[in-house]
């Protein structure tokens, strides 16, 4: 299913890129230094060290400057050739089941250096995890680089570079979503915090007074929770998440998370190939 | 030349969205095994959007092809074609060595051939040795299509699709070029060429499909194009002043002798209508007997020039005045 040079090839384009280094080094060792800032502020475990956001954002970092997958009309300019590959005897189902695993080897590989990191500056001490809880993690980050790849693979794969532009906006836009929503699991929490955080915003007050109850019934507070709780449905949809930690704790056996997140990922990938196969691959045109 | 068809196009239809008239409208033709089939025509007249549905990266609306008897998306067919597309946008950042190493693993060559196989394609191709180790961006267009061209060779195809190979080719190059299609034949290799290069079509083609505006007017052997009307633009030396007839009156003599039609003189040369060969010959024949001095005799188009200007009128009326 994996065509090992599509595979060889896309990592070694990747690890090509002096720019993939900075990232990588900035997500690996900056970003869980920030946990250090202020280990008793409600900010600190904050989301730009979770599993989620870092393999979204360097997965994002990855397809925006290296284009992994044949993005925009897949004539080069620093994308794969698709013509080329597709005139060899692999099927476009191999061409994408090739690239996700191996954006998703990489986004994963960062993503678990990330823990570890986190693991060695003692974040997991502070929060008093158990070795179940770290090991759960470490896997946990493997499922959700596994699951973003599929959107971001889906993203790279849009036949303009303007939609192309458009699905990384989206994808930023889910991200920030993790950023300034604390959520847990599947439940999300519109906390204080993140109240705090909007009233810091210039357009908070007149949104907040004047705007949202122009605009709906409800209380602007409800609006909020029920945009966030969109985009989590929305991003969970995309790319699901898996706890493993809870489904491997939980008193009674339910696989019903299991299979979510296996049904969402074939829908991923189905979608890619939909995608795919759906267009023409004009190879004289840009 | 094996006669049985390896490629059959039926009927072929390809819309654009938004375009007002359709790429491909009803294309069929046969090219046989071991056969130079060439796609001439205009720009926009569909050649690529053709040979785009030949290699499965567009999907037509309508009409069937197939190659080897089976649908050219299926990857059978993929093992023995080879494709080399006009503009090539390689991955700058590989060598061609590590760039054909990669497509030889496309091509699901045994490994431990690679080494002699890329090689030997760099080799066959011309590429200089000294380039085989340096970043493929640093190319130029000259060598990245001959760098194209290995690529599409590494695979040991048994069919080519080749769009424009001698495109930015310097002389030397065009000869490689000639004596490779010279190889293709011998290894029975079925060429399909697309190229606004006629001269080496003509060179090289078994037969030529000229398409325009979707459609395909016609196809031809070289031979049959050879035999279209045809302009043949004659000089001679200036006329001895000792004989006192009207050179016109001699010209139209000898083209209506000759079953040509005299188009146009001007000074010291003229243009004849000629339907054939064997036309031209006689033309000539008669202009010499008549005591023209001929300088020079050619015709005005290649021969497959012929096919983009369609046949000239064969008519009286196209006789102008002399200045």
């Amino acid at each position: 299913m994996i065509s090992k040079a599509i595979y060889l090839y896309t990592l070694k384009r990747m690890s090509k890129h002096y720019v993939f280094y900075v990232i990588a080094f900035g997500f690996i060792f900056v970003l869980p230094l920030t946990t250090l800032a202020d280990p008793n502020s409600a900010t600190a475990h904050n989301d730009a060290v979770s599993s989620y956001t870092c393999a979204l954002l360097f997965g994002l970092s990855i397809i925006v400057s290296q284009n992994i997958a044949g993005g925009g009309a897949a004539q080069g300019g620093g994308s794969d050739y698709l013509p080329l590959i597709l005139s060899r005897p692999i099927s476009r189902a191999q061409y994408i089941f090739t690239k996700w695993f191996a954006l998703s080897t990489v986004v994963g590989v960062v993503s678990v250096l990330q823990f570890l990191m986190l693991c060695i500056l003692g974040e997991t001490v502070t929060h008093h995890w158990t070795m179940l809880m770290v090991v759960c993690s470490f896997i946990e980050r493997c499922l959700d680089a596994l699951s973003i790849c599929i959107a971001l693979v889906l993203v790279s794969l849009l036949p303009t570079r303007q939609l192309f532009g458009y699905g990384v906006i989206a994808l930023e836009l889910i991200g920030l979503n993790h950023l300034i929503f604390d959520f847990d699991f599947y439940v999300p929490v519109y906390s204080s915090t993140t109240t705090n955080v909007l009233k810091h915003l210039g357009i908070y007050e007149w949104v907040y007074k004047h705007f949202v109850p122009l605009l709906v019934s409800c209380n602007p507070d409800d609006l909020l929770t029920g945009l966030n709780n969109l985009v989590t449905q929305v991003s969970d949809l995309i790319a699901p998440r898996f706890f493993v930690f809870d489904f491997l704790t939980n008193s009674t056996f339910d696989i019903y998370p299991l299979v979510t997140y296996l049904m969402n990922l074939a829908v991923g990938l189905v979608l890619c190939n939909i995608l795919l196969n759906w267009r023409d691959i004009n190879y004289a045109s840009e | 030349m094996d006669n049985s068809p390896l490629i059959v196009v039926d009927t072929l239809i390809k819309s654009y969205t938004g375009a007002r008239k359709r790429a491909l409208n009803g294309i069929s033709f046969q090219v046989s095994e071991g056969e130079c089939f060439g796609l001439i025509g205009p720009n926009g007249a569909g050649k690529t959007t053709l040979m785009s549905c030949l290699l499965a990266l567009i999907k037509p609306d309508a009409g069937t092809i197939t190659i080897g008897g089976i649908n050219p998306d299926d990857l059978a067919v993929r093992e023995v074609i080879g494709f080399m597309p006009e503009r090539p946008s390689f991955e700058g950042w590989l060598t061609p060595k590590e760039f054909l190493k990669m497509h030889h693993m496309l091509a699901h060559q045994p490994p431990e051939t690679a080494a002699a196989d890329i090689e030997g394609v760099l080799n066959r191709v011309g590429l200089e040795e000294h380039c085989w180790n340096r970043v493929i961006r640093t190319f130029s267009r000259g060598m990245l299509q001959r760098l194209g061209l290995a690529q599409a060779l590494i695979g040991k195809p048994k069919i080519l699709f080749l769009d424009e190979p001698g495109s930015g080719m310097d002389p030397p190059g065009n000869v490689l070029l000639r004596q490779l299609f010279g190889q293709f034949k011998e290894e029975k290799i079925t060429v399909v060429l697309n190229s606004h290069h006629l001269d080496e079509m003509e060179r090289v083609c078994d037969r030529v499909a000229f398409i325009r505006a979707g459609k395909i007017e016609a196809i031809e052997t070289l031979e049959e194009v050879a035999q279209r009307p045809y302009v043949l633009f004659v000089k001679w030396l200036d006329k001895d002043s000792s004989d006192g007839s009207d050179i016109t009156e001699t010209l139209q003599r000898c083209a209506q002798s000759a079953s040509a039609t005299l188009l146009s003189q001007s000074g010291l040369s003229a243009k004849f209508s000629v339907v054939n060969s064997e036309i031209s010959a006689s033309l000539l024949r008669n202009l010499i007997t008549e005591g023209v001095r001929v300088q020079s005799a050619q015709p005005e188009q290649t021969t497959l020039e012929r096919l983009f200007d369609g046949a000239p009128a064969v008519s009286t009326e196209g006789l102008l005045s002399q200045p």
